[in-house]
């Protein structure tokens, strides 16, 4: 007892001053979701088989949004997305310190292709 | 005073809880006294019942594994690992080799992780504080490694139906084992606090005494069966990869709350014994297999998890949502024993004997 006092009083402490001295994530953490919006389809696969409800996808308005509060970092969207087009990183989000919870939603907007043109009409013959 | 000016005293009732600086979680106890000692105890619980197993009726059958998880934040990866075992019941699918085996790697870092959790919290709760603070680092050590093999720290996420998602290699895992190594130290040096230390002695031996018949009469599952000399175990059944590994169960005659202190500080070693074996024993091979089934009939699955036995249930129709879910709690089963163990106790032990039977208030309710 005394023993373990003693070693204690001398040993650093075991906290990080968070958010100055942050912990180096491992590999294969569950961070938070990215999005390389360039090869998504906007299936809304994520939407339907997220449990927290954090998506909202838009195939019309072209619209890909998250709520990273909402996030409960399960990766079930990874694993449904068809194209891989979602991601696990392993870093957290930063804590949100401001009033304004700045990075608490991101937001991805595709303005949507111009329609084809329809086919030109066969000459009459 | 004389006699006639004396007053009366009759039994009292007092509320206890649901807020109580000892309990993490809402539990109300209406506790009858006759001056300092209990007499009867009625418990009360419902304030934070949150429909999870409703929720399997809205989910897709293989996405639900995650929101199973969340029925605990502490055995989180159990109760993933329960449900998922119930519907490969109901499939008739044989999960990988070595899916088994992380599967078990993962149980026992969890029921290391969780016993030392309430280590910690028995010792806040007897207002020990530095002691508290001892055992949480170490657990912190149990942490990280989940959080290198399977992803996340308490929610492991980690589990499918049909086997695990993550595959960390034979390496990591004997790394993580190593690791482990120093919380066996820590724990060992701990224990000497928890079992020699006079004022710890005190305050749990002797207290809430809970007869071998008794324990095993009002169906108590888990260290507090064990506690109180009953040799009863779910890991033997031999689910996951616990058939292949040899393991002792740990039990004590005593039945009071020092008993169920040293059941949980020996399932510690036990359990990182075990995490060590699985690490250098591990069997090569795939670690899931494509589910492609449509639900349909029965399944069940009982697991040992870290407060005793726990009972799956699911049931499907045909269709990609389940219809039922059910899961029967270690805290449930263990609430009457709990009472019993209250009789004759005096007021001021009662935190400690409710913290003895390690409740989980959210999985009871769920």
């Amino acid at each position: 007892m005394a023993r373990i006092a003693f070693r204690n009083l001398c040993t650093r402490p075991a906290t990080r001053r968070y958010p100055y001295v942050v912990r180096p994530s491992f590999e294969k953490s569950r961070g938070r979701i990215v999005i390389d919006f360039d090869a998504c389809i906007l299936c809304g696969s994520c939407q339907r088989h997220c449990p927290a409800n954090a998506f909202e996808v838009d195939r019309n308005a072209g619209r890909w949004w998250i709520d990273r509060f909402r996030c409960v970092n399960c990766g079930i969207c990874v694993e449904a997305c068809p194209k891989k087009c979602l991601m696990m990183e392993n870093e957290r989000s930063k804590s949100v310190v401001s009033g304004d919870q700045a990075g608490r939603e991101e937001e991805h907007i595709r303005p949507p292709a111009p329609k084809p043109q329809a086919p030109a009409a066969p000459a009459q013959l | 005073m004389s006699e006639a000016t004396r007053p009366v005293r009759g039994p009292t009732t007092i509320p206890f809880g649901p807020q109580h600086p000892v309990l993490p979680e809402p539990l109300h106890f209406d506790l009858t006294l006759e001056d300092e000692r209990i007499v009867d105890a009625v418990p009360q619980i419902g304030y934070i019942h949150r429909g999870l197993e409703m929720l399997v009726e809205k989910r897709d059958y293989l996405d639900y594994t995650r929101v199973a998880e969340r029925v605990c934040g502490i055995c989180s990866f159990m109760h993933g690992m329960g449900y998922s075992m119930a519907v490969e019941d109901m499939l008739g699918i044989e999960v990988p080799d070595r899916a088994r085996w992380l599967r078990t790697f993962w149980c026992e870092l969890e029921r290391a992780h969780s016993h030392l959790m309430w280590l910690g919290l028995a010792a806040d709760a007897f207002g020990f504080e530095n002691l508290f603070m001892a055992t949480w680092r170490a657990r912190e050590i149990i942490l990280d490694v989940a959080e290198e093999t399977a992803g996340g720290r308490v929610i492991y996420g980690s589990c499918n139906v049909g086997g695990v998602n993550r595959d960390p290699d034979d390496e990591t895992l004997k790394r993580c084992a190593k690791e482990l190594e120093k919380v066996r130290a820590e724990v060992a040096r701990l224990a000497e606090v928890f079992v020699g230390e006079p004022t710890v002695r005190h305050r749990l031996e002797g207290v809430g005494i809970l007869g071998k018949d008794k324990a095993y009469a009002l169906g108590a599952v888990g260290p507090m069966l064990r506690a109180s000399g009953v040799d009863y175990d779910m890991r033997r059944t031999g689910y996951a990869a616990y058939s292949e590994l040899s393991f002792s169960t740990v039990v004590e005659t005593a039945g009071d709350c020092m008993a169920r202190a040293k059941v949980r500080i020996r399932e510690i070693e036990e359990s990182l014994r075990l995490v060590a074996e699985v690490a250098t024993r591990i069997p090569g091979g795939p670690v899931a297999i494509p589910v492609k089934a449509v639900p349909n009939g029965e399944g069940w699955a009982r697991v040992e998890q870290p407060r005793g036995e726990a009972l799956y249930f699911v049931r499907a129709a045909g269709k990609r949502n389940l219809e039922r879910f059910r899961v029967r709690t270690p805290t449930f089963a263990n609430i009457p024993a709990m009472v019993e163990a209250m009789h004759g106790a005096e007021l001021a032990d009662v935190p400690t004997i409710i913290l003895t039977i390690d409740p989980c208030i959210s999985c009871t309710e769920r």
